[in-house]
């Protein structure tokens, strides 16, 4: 299948940038840097465009046109942003930051205290102890599963009620529970830690994968890369035997 | 210097070599290790399976690149090859600036463009793009669309020339959310502006593995209908639709290896740490 210069040239690109990426676990190198500060500029540089074309298209051009002078006050309210590099008015740039903070958190405390408060302890109250399938009869793992958010849900508060003093039997009784909840956060904090595991294998392949769609180009810039990394630590080993 | 001592200090190149080898074998030699389908997937299917002829769903494409190659590009292309597969109104938007372009990357896909051959643009789907605002943004979208999408959709087509735009308002025009997310702004936030607003939105989301352990209570509460954990997710997503490519299959194979991989490093690594310690207690 002929392939175009186009599609060739975005292959042996991405080959560059990907490897270069992943020689950082082989040494630092100038490879490396080069990726890094590139994927940087073209981060910002992409976001600068898009959000640079988008308050033009709603804010700016209505206000040219006459169409809507209103956005005249967020736009003159998002230009105080620039007073962060003044010392003498960067008291000015915390305007936008207090309208940005405060409209953000009272947006998210509205939708909060029904969809992550209300209605995550109404279904864990609402648990059945004993759960039966109107077929199937008795279900043992659902109702163990059941058991198990409720101990846990339990558990983990009782860790964090400091409210009780040690000493007494119900404070006892509350630590001995919040045993149960520092086990439920350690399985907790594992069960994130081999899922971040597993993304990162996963993102890795989608590279390799990528990287195999042509053999030269891979193999290419992995010689090239490790022969690089090579001489520049023989270079730094030697700079430091000279000191 | 001790077997266990010696492995305690062995160079992280090496590990790293030997993954690249482990995760290489199945991706240049196909091994077509099993994959089981989990229930989460299966529910994930139904959900769409079970949207009534002409339902309005929206496709949130909440990406960035890095997490598009292994986990959510697979996804995205699978749910919407099941979507045009099925008789719905698609409206596919981004909260993501670098998830709007991805839309139309997930379009390109064989079994995409295939599912989509007969469906037409403006009537049957609609790319509105990005919408600014994170959470502020889903909120105001929430609340008033077309207000929102002043500029129009992706291309600037205003909404007005788009029938399918025609009945959407707000949020509560939408059956269903398929939202699939690298992070925040994602399906919590979601949760939080849109299916508070509209309790009766379903909502399915595809997620990068390590959100999934945060998305899996919205799950247990019933709030969130099912969930695609990460690549695994995908690529039984890709099975249960028939869409699996010998790439694919592959893919899952380096998957199963690397887990191995891990899996031994995490034994040998924790038998060394016992068997030192053991030794210690004696001396």
């Amino acid at each position: 299948m002929a392939v175009d210069l186009a599609t060739m040239l975005g292959i042996y690109v991405y080959a560059l940038y990907a490897l270069s990426a992943y020689s950082f676990t082989y040494r630092d190198n100038s490879f490396f840097k080069f990726a890094e500060h590139s994927f940087l500029a073209l981060a910002i540089g992409y976001n600068a465009s898009v959000a640079y074309g988008y308050v033009r298209r709603t804010a700016i051009d209505p206000i040219l046109t006459g169409r809507n002078m209103m956005f005249l006050v967020p736009v003159l309210v998002g230009v105080l942003f620039v007073f962060f590099f003044s010392k003498k008015y960067f008291w000015l740039y915390r305007f936008p930051i207090a309208l940005i903070t405060g409209s953000g958190m009272g947006l998210a405390m509205s939708g909060t205290i029904s969809a992550q408060f209300m209605q995550q302890i109404i279904p864990t109250i609402q648990l059945p102890l004993y759960v039966v399938h109107p077929v199937l009869g008795f279900q043992p793992l659902d109702t163990l599963n059941n058991w198990l958010i409720i101990i846990m849900v339990l558990g983990t508060l009782a860790y964090f009620f400091f409210s009780i003093p040690p000493e007494t039997a119900l404070g006892k009784a509350t630590s001995k529970l919040g045993l149960v909840g520092r086990w439920t956060m350690m399985i907790a904090f594992g069960s994130a830690f081999g899922n971040t595991v597993m993304t990162r294998m996963n993102l890795f392949i989608g590279v390799y994968k990528n990287l195999l769609r042509d053999y030269t180009s891979f193999l290419g810039f992995a010689a090239l890369i490790l022969i690089v990394a090579t001489l520049e630590r023989q270079r730094a080993r030697k700079a430091e035997q000279k000191t | 210097m001790s077997f266990w001592k010696k492995l305690e200090a062995v160079d992280v190149r090496i590990i790293y070599l030997v993954l690249w080898i482990a995760i290489g074998i199945p991706l240049l030699v196909p091994i077509g290790l099993p994959l089981a389908i989990s229930p989460d997937t299966v529910k994930y299917k139904e959900a769409i399976d079970a949207l009534p002829a002409g339902s309005v769903i929206a496709f949130g494409m909440d990406v960035s690149p890095a997490g598009w190659g292994g986990e959510l590009g697979p996804q995205a292309r699978a749910t919407a090859t099941h979507v045009f597969r099925r008789p719905l109104k698609v409206v596919f938007l981004s909260f993501w600036e670098t998830g709007a372009p991805l839309i139309e990357t997930a379009w390109r896909d064989p079994f995409v463009a295939a599912a989509m051959k007969d469906k037409k643009y403006g009537v049957d789907y609609v790319n509105l793009g990005w919408i600014p605002g994170t959470e502020t943004g889903m909120a105001s979208f929430a609340t008033d669309v077309w207000k929102v999408l002043e500029k129009g959709d992706y291309k600037g087509t205003k909404l007005a020339d788009l029938p399918i735009m025609a009945n959407i308002k707000t949020v509560n025009d939408f059956t269903m959310l398929i939202c699939i997310e690298t992070g925040t702004p994602g399906g919590p936030e979601y949760l939080r502006q849109w299916q508070a607003r509209n309790p009766r939105l379903k909502v399915v989301v595809g997620s990068l593995g390590v959100s999934v352990p945060a998305n899996m209570a919205y799950v247990a509460s019933g709030q969130i209908v099912s969930i695609l954990r990460g690549g695994r997710g995908a690529a039984e997503y890709q099975r249960l639709l028939n869409i699996a490519t010998q790439a694919d299959v592959q893919g899952s194979d380096a998957m199963t290896m690397s887990h191995v991989v891990v899996l031994l490093f995490l034994l040998v690594g924790n038998a060394g740490y016992f068997a030192t310690r053991k030794k210690a207690g004696k001396t």
